[in-house]
């Protein structure tokens, strides 16, 4: 018994080390029947641009720049906003600020949160 | 290899008849919940809750022969919710999925083919089970849903417990499956625990005397292309494993024709209908892309020295096995064209040849390894103890 257990902790601590993704933590079995539980290590990006959506009744938004090119930032994004779908044709366009994306030239800035910004583009 | 007992149930034990029917209960459950998902409902977490208590309740009844059961399942909890879904395979495919699921209330809204990087003809068994648990919280967090690999797991352990009558070989093959799984097992990837359940199969056409595990199989069978695509291959040489063995028992066949009609009516029919290619891998120029990594000598040496370093020691203690004793002749007979398949996976696949290789070749190979492991702990350390049919 005392064998098993042993190695059945071994295989807990091989598979609970800390890697650069995760860290196992005990706090995270009492946060794990709450809203919005374990979001701490999503991409920045993705949690800015949630709270800018959950402002919004939108549906559908359209990522330009390093958003849309960095696939560490789009898929996050993605499927963290779901229901909310970003689509190539959406109005409302997030960017980088600090980017100077040719499109969003021509849009109106309606939102902004530590370096993400979100335009408006009607006439895409 | 014979049928001797379809009429035995009550050859077991009254512990092991609590652990085949809880290990049946589990399997039908999360069956159940992906036929009612299909129908538009869902199982309530409610029963996959009973289920676990009646479990855990039966099991302390009997805690000499399951308290590993118990000590393996509290381990895979701790670790499941102690870290949040963060392995990238298992975000952006399984458990986005299971979001979808949940969220839009309908099993095949991944048919709509958005996000199409998510691969969203990928089968939905164990997503249909995270769609029901958020259902159960009433919202989608990034910890709970991936408990949802605890009830897939449960029957698979039970099973073992059953077949591995000696404590040693059941503490070996757990924990071997454990070892060799990684952490494949726990966080969101589905190639282990599909490789348990072939691994499983395997032993249990090795082993098939009774009536358990007929219907055993049966499950297994139905959940096979259900946990993922590499599921249809692994089901369709173990047919041909099941038919060969059972060819003069021909009404045998009845149960596993219709698993695979199921899955058809059930996933790859309304997948085929919604136009989604089932993978990248047959887009046009497989002929081409085969022809030019079968004339190039170095391609064929990186696929075959990359397997032989996942699988090589595994294939030798197989085949050492085999060759001594003549057992162990279907895990032989599946890994071998399980292994011989995904050189040609890798012979026509359209990404750069090192970099797949690189990442995926131990996991791909994953059901291979765990059923060479059973099937060693089952010939070398359980045969005495073969299950006894009165």
């Amino acid at each position: 018994m005392g064998v098993f257990l042993t190695v059945l902790f071994g295989y807990f601590k091989s598979v609970t080390a800390p890697t650069r993704w995760e860290v196992w933590n005990s706090k995270n079995i009492f946060l794990a029947f709450e809203k919005d539980s374990g979001s701490e290590f999503l991409r920045p990006e993705a949690l800015l641009m949630k709270r800018m959506t959950d402002k919004r009744s939108d549906k559908n938004y359209r990522l330009v720049g390093e958003l849309k090119s960095n696939m560490y930032i789009r898929y996050p994004a993605t499927e963290y906003l779901y229901p909310i779908r970003i689509t190539e044709n959406a109005p409302l366009v997030f960017s980088k600020k600090s980017e100077a994306v040719p499109l969003v030239k021509e849009c109106r800035l309606i939102d902004e949160l530590e370096g993400i910004a979100l335009h408006e583009c009607p006439n895409l | 290899m014979n049928w001797k007992g379809l009429h035995s149930m009550n050859a077991r034990t009254s512990e092991d008849k609590f652990l085949f029917w809880m290990a049946s209960c589990f399997f039908a459950v999360n069956f159940l919940n992906l036929i009612a998902w299909s129908l538009g409902f869902h199982v309530s977490p409610l029963v996959f809750g009973a289920a676990f208590l009646i479990f855990v309740l039966g099991s302390f009844l009997d805690l000499k022969k399951n308290w590993m059961v118990l000590a393996i399942v509290s381990c895979v909890i701790f670790i499941i919710l102690g870290v949040p879904l963060t392995h990238w395979d298992a975000r952006h495919i399984w458990f986005f999925h299971a979001k979808r699921i949940f969220v839009d209330n309908n099993l095949y809204t991944q048919l709509d083919n958005y996000f199409p990087e998510s691969h969203n003809d990928y089968p939905v068994l164990v997503p249909a089970i995270a769609a029901s648990f958020a259902k159960g919280l009433g919202f989608w967090n990034e910890i709970f849903p991936r408990l949802s690999i605890l009830p897939v797991l449960i029957p698979i352990f039970l099973v073992l417990r059953i077949l591995f009558k000696r404590h040693f070989s059941f503490a070996v093959a757990v924990l071997g499956t454990l070892f060799v799984s990684k952490q494949l097992l726990v966080d969101g990837y589905m190639d282990a625990i599909l490789g348990l359940y072939i691994a499983v199969a395997c032993l249990l056409l090795e082993k098939c005397e009774e009536k358990s595990e007929y219907s055993w199989l049966i499950w297994i069978f139905l959940a096979l292309p259900m946990i993922k695509n590499e599921g249809v291959l692994a089901l369709l040489l173990l047919l041909i494993s099941f038919f060969f063995i059972f060819r003069h028992r021909k009404v045998l066949w009845l149960g596993p024709i219709a698993t695979c009609f199921i899955y058809y009516f059930l996933w790859k029919r309304p997948v085929a209908i919604s136009g989604i290619q089932t993978t990248d891998l047959f887009v046009s120029g497989i002929l081409d892309r085969a022809l030019k990594r079968l004339s190039s000598g170095s391609d064929l040496l990186e696929i075959f020295l990359s397997m032989v370093k996942v699988s090589g020691v595994y294939f030798v203690a197989l085949w050492t096995v085999v060759g001594l004793s003549r057992k162990g002749l279907v895990p032989a007979f599946f890994t071998a064209f399980y292994t011989l398949a995904m050189y040609g996976v890798y012979l026509i696949t359209t990404l750069d040849l090192h970099e797949h290789l690189s990442h995926s070749v131990d996991r791909v190979l994953l059901p291979v390894n765990l059923t060479i492991l059973l099937t060693l702990v089952d010939a070398l350390l359980e045969r005495e103890s073969k299950i006894q049919v009165r």
